[in-house]
């Protein structure tokens, strides 16, 4: 499509752009991990749940209960009995906030970064591939 | 072998999966670069500095940025200034060149233009930079510039960190600057403050050392809600030796720049919005000379001291009606600039004044009009009133029509006619330096202009033709008989061509080539000029090559002809992350010493670059 009105919509379009290379990270982030369940997916994002659906890379789900990893945005939408499960946050004061968040895909000084908490990622027995070796942290500075 | 085979087919992939993630990071902040969401395509002929490049270029002010423009040459004036002259225009030149930090213009009474204040500005709180050429659209405010620079301060929500960086250079300069940014309670907000000391190699004239010596301070202050108002606020000082004055034997003095301002905008539903701003600058000049400051009554004085500060006040409304093919943006604005002399000592005789206050009231409306998939119109229109406390008032007007094509897949072509008007500034009218008078009945001058621009776009590389044909009436120029700007007769006609090729080899690495050529009958500046760019990412180190060429022009300072030499400014600049936090810059400006020289004395025996040979380093931490 051409349509010239996308100067005008331009915006719009560079943000689902943007949404759709943030959820190809965290798919990547995702697949490069392994823990004792399957993998099923939520996230109080539902933009990021709906792309993640649709990718069907992943099983996702729309109840926090019957997933067991959690892409989180704010810690105000995480329900309490989710709060034991393996959250991936997308923020990164949650890596302090929450204590079982092992990881996170946050903005800072410009730019797009990838945090492993090492601790967390072996105290919640979550196996890691090499790829994710680069972005391993030893704690939340 | 099979196994060494084996072996190299592995590492290979485990290799190029390593970068998977880098890659993806990249991708995803190259397609979430600020810039593709304020770029306005259809406002202009654009030039971007993404924080990429900004960073890769270690564009520490914004001169350094404004020094590789195409059609313009940074030059320094005998009082140590540096500004933007357009080419084939004298340095004495006031071009209209507009200046916007975020949705504030910086608007000046008592300086040339914004880019006196501004121009040597340190950028550390600056995202990206978007430059249009060709008759700017009427979507950035008032009074119509030839050129528009915009600067975006960097988005809060996505820095989250306290930057610090600490810079030293081969001629003992000292900068130092930090940055605060990110979200608090729902808010997004911005401290930055930078303190410099920036010297400058000395120059003799009749055995005085002449001194462009400058300190310079900044804050930046801006607090934000998403779609519900921004408010902020800067301060500047800048203070410069006086460097050879208004006479020829400087024995002291110095130029004190100072402006501050404070601006809110208020978002209303359905694309309206509120904007109130209130600045303040101040310009003090003091100089001394053994021989003497020749003055317009035509006799001597050996110290001036000249003091004025300026206040301006501005509120504008402007909504935005989206209607199926239509774009539609009214508005209307009210400005209230008043000037005050504080000192104006050391003539020996009375010195004219002009209207020291002035009201503008406007009116503008903008329509973007898809015709079709493939052309969209565009059409501005503006009317302006002008009144002044000398009971001078005038209504001017500006219009501008533009049609963009997309020809093909790759292809596309946009042409702007337009018609504006140039008011003159208060340096004209109201108030002057001792070298010129004031003239309060300095009318505007007219500028009809045609341009055009091919671009030629695919994933990897850009190509663009630009050409414009302009025609300036009642030119405002300094009269060397009457000692004061006046309104030429004689119509002006002024030609440019320009081609940029870009080329991305990949996400790091690109090389950026661009020529132009100005065509005007008399020549004051460069008339051409080139420059080549290659950005590039090592792992973790980052790599900038620049040439700047422009070419030699003869000048005449009022003794006779006086040529210099072709300009070949080369920078390399180049950057080490240690870790995230930490990196190392070394940085080598007008490596050659052969940038383009600017004639300081009318014999010409003094010719010195707007910016200096110097190595730069630099240490960045961030927490």
């Amino acid at each position: 499509m051409k349509y010239l009105l996308i100067y005008l919509l331009s915006a719009l379009l560079l943000h689902a752009s943007g949404e759709n290379h943030q959820v190809k990270i965290i798919e990547k982030i995702i697949s490069e991990i392994s823990i004792d369940k399957k993998i099923v997916i939520w996230s109080d994002n539902k933009k990021i749940l709906s792309i993640l659906e649709n990718n069907s890379m992943f099983e996702t789900t729309q109840r926090c209960n019957s997933a067991t990893v959690i892409v989180l945005e704010s810690k105000d939408t995480l329900p309490r009995k989710c709060s034991s499960k393996h959250i991936f946050v997308l923020n990164y004061k949650l890596l302090s906030e929450i204590p079982r968040s092992f990881g996170a895909l946050f903005w800072k000084k410009g730019r797009p970064n990838i945090v492993i908490l090492e601790p967390r990622v072996e105290s919640q027995n979550i196996k890691i591939t090499k790829d994710l070796e680069p972005y391993l942290e030893e704690r939340v500075w | 072998m099979r196994f060494i085979s084996l072996f190299i087919i592995l590492t290979a992939l485990l290799f190029s999966k390593g970068l998977e993630l880098d890659n993806l990071l990249k991708e995803y902040e190259s397609s979430e670069s600020l810039y593709k969401k304020t770029k306005r395509e259809n406002a202009g002929y654009l030039l971007i500095y993404s924080r990429e490049d900004l960073d890769k270029m270690q564009a520490y002010t914004l001169t350094d940025v404004l020094k590789t423009v195409r059609m313009y040459t940074m030059q320094v004036n005998s009082t140590g200034i540096m500004g933007m002259v357009n080419a084939g225009a004298g340095k004495a030149s006031m071009p209209p060149i507009k200046l916007y930090i975020d949705d504030f213009e910086v608007s000046t009474a008592a300086q040339r233009n914004a880019f006196d204040m501004y121009g040597n500005m340190d950028i550390y709180f600056v995202d990206h930079i978007e430059i249009y050429q060709g008759g700017s659209s009427i979507e950035f405010g008032n009074q119509p510039g030839s050129m528009v620079v915009r600067l975006y301060s960097k988005d809060p929500s996505r820095e989250n960190s306290v930057s610090v960086e600490l810079s030293t250079s081969s001629k003992s300069d000292v900068n130092l600057r930090a940055v605060d940014a990110g979200l608090q309670g729902g808010y997004h907000y911005l401290l930055y403050a930078s303190s410099s000391k920036t010297n400058f190699e000395k120059q003799y004239l009749n055995n005085k050392e002449l001194s462009r010596d400058e300190v310079k301070y900044q804050a930046h202050f801006k607090i934000a809600q998403d779609d519900n108002f921004v408010v902020e606020a800067d301060g500047i000082i800048n203070k410069t030796d006086i460097y050879s004055g208004f006479g020829s034997a400087p024995t002291g003095g110095d130029v004190t720049r100072a402006y501050g301002y404070l601006s809110a905008i208020k978002y209303f539903p359905d694309n309206l919005q509120l904007s109130l701003s209130v600045s303040q600058e101040k310009k003090d000049i003091s100089n001394t000379d053994e021989f003497g400051i020749r003055l317009t009554d035509a006799t001597m004085s050996k110290d001036i001291h000249l003091h004025v500060t300026s206040n301006t006040y501005k509120t504008s409304i402007k909504k935005k009606v989206i209607n199926g093919n239509n774009d539609l943006l009214i508005g209307a604005e009210f400005q209230k600039k008043s000037l005050t002399t504080k000192a104006y000592d050391g003539f020996n005789s009375n010195v004219e004044f002009g209207p020291d206050s002035i009201d503008i009231y406007m009116l503008f409306l903008e329509e973007l009009y898809n015709i079709n998939e493939d052309n969209l119109l565009a059409f501005s229109a503006k009317l302006d009133y002008y009144k002044d406390n000398f009971d001078k008032s005038s209504t001017e007007h500006s219009v501008r029509l533009g049609y963009t094509r997309i020809l093909n897949d790759a292809w596309k072509t946009k042409i702007f006619a337009t018609q504006r008007y140039v008011y003159p500034n208060m340096m004209q009218k109201s108030f002057a330096p001792p070298n010129y008078k004031v003239n309060p009945d300095l009318d505007s001058s007219y500028v009809s202009m045609i341009s055009g621009e091919l671009e030629y776009l695919t994933k990897k590389n850009r190509v663009v033709l630009g050409y414009a044909y302009k025609e300036l009436e009642d030119t405002i120029a300094l009269s060397k008989i009457e000692i004061k700007h006046v309104n030429l007769p004689d119509t002006v006609y002024f030609k440019r061509y320009y081609a940029r090729v870009q080329h991305h080899f990949n996400i790091d690495n690109k090389i950026v080539a661009e020529i132009f050529r100005a065509y005007k009958k008399v020549y004051g500046s460069p008339k051409s000029g080139a420059l080549i760019q290659v950005f590039n990412t090592f792992d973790k180190f980052n790599l900038y090559n620049e040439l700047v060429y422009r070419e030699g022009y003869t000048f005449d300072h009022g003794m006779g002809d006086i040529k210099t030499d072709c300009g070949y400014d080369y920078t390399v600049a180049l950057s080490y992350n240690v870790d995230k936090r930490l990196r190392v810059k070394i940085k080598g400006e007008n490596l050659l010493d052969k940038a383009s020289k600017s004639v300081i004395d009318p014999q010409g025996t003094i010719q010195v670059s707007a910016l200096e040979k110097r190595a730069i380093l630099s240490i960045e931490y961030t927490y």
